[in-house]
């Protein structure tokens, strides 16, 4: 990938990339390579389950390596506090208003911007039409005033599980990870982690928090309306797309995916929330990083800016379909962002969108939560597992206390 | 010992068993991409039989961004074992044949170096790997891994089963010990060697989190990175998965079935105790 | 045993070398960093014996120790069983035995983390064929690897599966360094197929044995890609083993000392396994 070893005199780039499909990933560094052929980026992509702890050893190692590398959005105060990621504020502080305010915000730790964005995430409610029509149920409205509320959810849920036939009401894509998670806490009006990032005592184990979280662990045990235990998002999304449940919490990515599933007749509306709460949607967003050991640094520079020209962001949303994080994007392309799904997207990534907690222990609080949400989703008893919770992740928290 | 048809009959079970997996993965990759699941929910014939025999997913396989990193694997087990056999079998000859100072100590910490957990010492490995100059290149994917503190403990402990009568007599013939382990203790051994080998060969084969760490850039991918490719956080393609894995796996029994000519019992077994 | 003067150190030299160079100087800093705490940017604090204290004195760590102890106590007797009982079936040089060797090679052919990927999707209690079978056949779908009581013997079984026809080559290697005559001459003089077993053939095998129980306790104790890849040490920590502990503190809670001082108590343990096994199976001369 990138362009060929043979040219001698180009200076190489450590780089390490998420590990999208290849022929995601070869087309921007061609497009890259042809304008910058003096830079040669050696471009590695590694599986996401595999991506961090990769960067952790080479990162931790301290050295050159590598120049440059992905950074999950909600890691860069991680990436910072630790001197792993170059402050880019002066790079990129003087055009800042060409992002998008939730894309700038996630690169960003106590004000200074350390990772650039590449794209952005949201999530739709997709509807199996015709498990609605066999079961007489109403397609919920796309304008996002008239979303379902999470009551509503569990009504329609539970009409559309058939236990006898293995059909289900709801299924979540990230069933138990806080990013897909969180929303539902935070519609209820809890708080997720301090101002500072650095405690979540009073916060996810507030009597708000346990209360949603009741009312997640009710979706797979009380009101059974989801599969327990389904933790791998394929498995997930093939569960809705062989027409075995109704409504499917999922990234835009499904998007494509599902258009691409013969006999799936489906449609994405808004995601839920609570009837008294407020609508509250997840967002994450993927960033590029620069090492600042790295001995290259003006070829770093060069390939970051590269990366954030409208030319490259539009191809990559042309290559796979995430809400982009320049402006100049959606101008550019509106007959594709005037279709149903993405106006719903655009609306949420304006109104309702919640980045994950910024805290530089943030691998530490999803490690923790991932596992109490699984326990909570196989029916353990929710305020003592939130308690414990609780426990771990201010322990861990406390490293970053100075 | 229990009777031949009860041994056969559990035999039969104990690969089938380890089978089943294989069939279910190797039928599943010829299935259309999406049809994988589609049979899983209700048990019917086509739980056990693609509904339309799809090569789609073997395609991706005979491709370069597979077929590079699985001769990339090929040259870098064979760079290992060849070397690997030989050193571990000298220093396993050493501590089963020869009294000297420190020996206790230094098997000792040959047996720590298997023992401990990889991922406690990859880090102090990578700055080491670093410092050489050597990340992304072969010898960092090779000579880490010759040197092998099992395979030094298995020839010790069937080097120890060669009685010292042999040793002995050899020696009065004018053997020198470089004579004696090259041409009497290794072609006493063949099981042995073959073992060995296999150990070093696996060990490469499935090696995973050291290649994706220290060699990953798409000229020196190994197989099991190259497969893990695959798991696509947000797109998994299990058909695809699944045909590499099975080519990964069928490649590598090959050396296995070449090695089963060493399994035979020595000739020479008089010189055993 | 003879003494040779400098002839052991040419013969030990290379394979030394390479050992000292790429596993024990890395072990050595592993054990010093025990001793230490990192600070964020690197920087390291000499804290003593800090990160072994909080380690013993945590609950957890302790349940995540007796675990491990039982999974071992459990994995190990099972593997070395295995291994034997098929070596000795399949020891004869018929085309038979060899397919099935080569069938029982295979698990060992995909690395460990893309054997918990291939175990997760078949004991997935929605989608996985082995629940399709089971309620197929009229039985209840069982949770597997997500439920709390099934979990860990799951982990049992994917531990056994893989390992049993690997240590089973080396059983097989042993079995063939024993000379024939012995054994015909133990039938000739009457004594049955459990006879010849139990006194000629385990007498000789006790290296393999020692070799086979050694080896089996250390992957034992380092299992752990499985967990990581499929329970992510749940249900409710009930496949919390060690091994996971020390890559969970390491990797996901980004805590080194803390990590390498779980890896040498770990190193310790299975020291001290192996010393006790290597006693107990020593050969009787």
């Amino acid at each position: 990938m990138g362009g060929g070893h043979a040219k001698a005199q180009a200076t190489q780039l450590a780089t390490i990339w998420m590990g999208w499909p290849e022929q995601h990933v070869r087309p921007l560094f061609e497009m890259f390579s042809q304008a910058h052929p003096e830079i040669d980026p050696v471009v590695t992509p590694i599986p996401f389950d595999n991506l961090l702890q990769a960067l952790e050893v080479q990162l931790g190692a301290r050295t050159p390596l590598p120049d440059i590398y992905m950074a999950d959005g909600s890691l860069t105060a991680s990436y910072a506090v630790r001197g792993h990621a170059l402050d880019l504020t002066s790079v990129f502080g003087p055009e800042q208003d060409r992002f998008t305010a939730a894309g700038w915000d996630q690169g960003t730790w106590r004000n200074r911007l350390y990772t650039a964005p590449l794209h952005t995430s949201s999530p739709l409610l997709y509807i199996n039409r015709r498990l609605f029509a066999a079961a007489g149920i109403d397609i919920p409205a796309a304008d996002p005033a008239q979303r379902l509320t999470w009551e509503q959810t569990v009504e329609i849920g539970r009409r559309l599980t058939d236990r006898s036939r293995d059909t289900w009401g709801l299924v979540i894509e990230q069933s138990a990870r806080p990013y897909q998670i969180l929303p539902i806490m935070q519609s209820h009006g809890a708080t997720v982690i301090s101002e500072d990032g650095l405690s979540v005592t009073g916060h996810i184990d507030s009597p708000r928090f346990v209360e949603a979280a009741q009312f997640y662990a009710d979706l797979f045990n009380r009101h059974a309306i989801s599969p327990k235990g389904v933790f791998d998002l394929a498995l997930a999304r093939e569960v809705f797309t062989s027409g075995r449940a109704g409504m499917l919490i999922a990234g835009t990515w499904a998007l494509d995916l599902f258009d691409r599933v013969q006999g799936l007749d489906y449609v994405a509306v808004p995601h839920p929330s609570f009837a008294a709460g407020r609508p509250v949607t997840c967002t994450g967003s993927w960033h590029i990083a620069l090492n600042p050991r790295s001995r290259n640094r003006d070829q770093q520079l060069t390939l970051l800016r590269y990366f954030m020209s409208p030319g490259l962001q539009q191809a990559w949303f042309r290559l796979r379909t995430n809400p982009p994080v320049l402006k100049a994007t959606y101008e550019t392309m509106p007959e594709v962002f005037s279709s149903p799904a993405w106006r719903i997207v655009l609306h949420e990534l304006n109104t309702t969108a919640v980045p994950r907690p910024r805290t530089p222990g943030f691998r530490e609080y999803e490690d923790v939560l991932h596992t109490a949400f699984r326990d909570i989703q196989g029916g353990a008893e929710v305020a003592p597992r939130l308690q414990r919770a609780t426990r771990d992740i201010d322990r861990e928290l406390l490293k970053y206390r100075s | 010992m229990l009777p031949g048809l009860t041994q056969g009959l559990l035999l039969v079970l104990a690969v089938l068993a380890t089978l089943l997996p294989f069939i279910w993965m190797g039928v599943s990759s010829f299935r259309d991409p999406g049809e994988i699941f589609r049979n899983a929910m209700r048990l019917n014939w086509h739980s056990f039989v693609p509904e339309r025999l799809s090569l789609v997913n073997w395609e991706g396989v005979m491709r370069p961004d597979f077929l590079r990193p699985l001769a990339n694997s090929i040259f870098v087990t064979v760079a290992t074992v060849i070397p690997g056999v030989l050193i571990n079998s000298a220093a396993g000859f050493a501590f089963a044949v020869f009294r000297f100072p420190g020996r206790d100590m230094l098997f000792a910490a040959v047996l720590l170096s298997f023992m401990v957990p990889f991922e406690s010492i990859v880090i102090p490995l990578f700055s080491l790997v670093r410092w050489l100059g050597w990340v992304d290149t072969y010898p960092v994917l090779i000579v880490p891994e010759i040197a092998n503190g099992l395979v030094i403990f298995l020839f010790r402990q069937f080097f120890t089963k060669l009685g010292r009568e042999l040793f002995e007599a050899a020696l009065i013939d004018g053997a020198t010990w470089g004579r004696i382990f090259w041409s009497i203790a290794l072609p006493l051994s063949w099981p042995t060697v073959a073992s060995a080998g296999l150990i070093l060969f696996l060990t490469q084969w499935d090696a995973f989190f050291w290649p994706l760490v220290a060699a990953s850039s798409p000229e020196y991918t190994l197989v099991q990175v190259a497969i893990t490719r695959n798991l696509d956080f947000e797109q998994t393609n299990y058909g695809r998965l699944f045909s590499a894995m099975t080519a990964a796996s069928v490649v590598a029994v090959i050396p296995f079935l070449l090695l089963q000519r060493f399994y035979i019992r020595s000739i020479t077994t008089s010189g055993m105790k | 045993m003879f003494k040779a003067g400098r002839t052991p150190w040419v013969f030990l030299l290379p394979a030394l070398l390479g050992l000292a160079l790429f596993r024990l100087a890395p072990i050595g800093v592993a054990a010093v960093g025990s001793f230490y705490t990192e600070g964020l940017t690197g920087e390291m604090h000499f804290t003593g014996l800090d990160n072994l204290v909080s380690v013993a004195t945590d609950p957890d760590m302790v349940a995540a120790l007796l675990r491990t102890l039982l999974f071992v106590a459990v994995v190990v007797p099972l593997v070395v069983g295995m291994s034997f009982a098929l070596a000795l079936l399949v020891q004869a040089p018929t085309r038979f035995s060899i397919a099935c060797r080569t069938i029982l090679v295979l698990p060992v052919t995909m690395s460990v983390a893309l054997t918990a990927v291939l175990w997760n999707l078949l004991f997935d209690p929605i989608l996985g064929p082995v629940n399709t079978v089971l309620s197929g056949m009229g039985f209840e779908r069982q949770f597997f690897f997500r439920g709390a009581d099934q979990a860990l013997p799951t982990m049992v079984a994917l531990a056994t599966w893989r390992a049993s026809g690997y240590w089973m080559i080396f059983m097989l290697a042993g079995l063939l360094a024993i000379a024939p005559d012995l054994r015909e001459a133990a039938r000739i003089d009457g004594a049955t197929r459990w006879q010849s077993l139990r006194y000629i053939t385990l007498p000789l095998m006790t290296r393999t044995f020692a070799f086979v129980a050694v080896g089996a306790t250390a992957v034992a104790f380092l299992f752990f890609a499985p967990i990581l890849v499929i329970t992510s040490g749940g249900p409710e920590a009930r496949t919390e083993l060690l091994m996971f502990k020390a890559y969970e503190a390491g990797f996901l809670r980004l805590n080194h000392g803390r990590a390498l001082a779980i890896s040498l108590a770990l190193l310790v343990l299975v020291g001290i396994f192996a010393v006790l096994e290597l006693r107990l199976l020593r050969a009787r001369e």
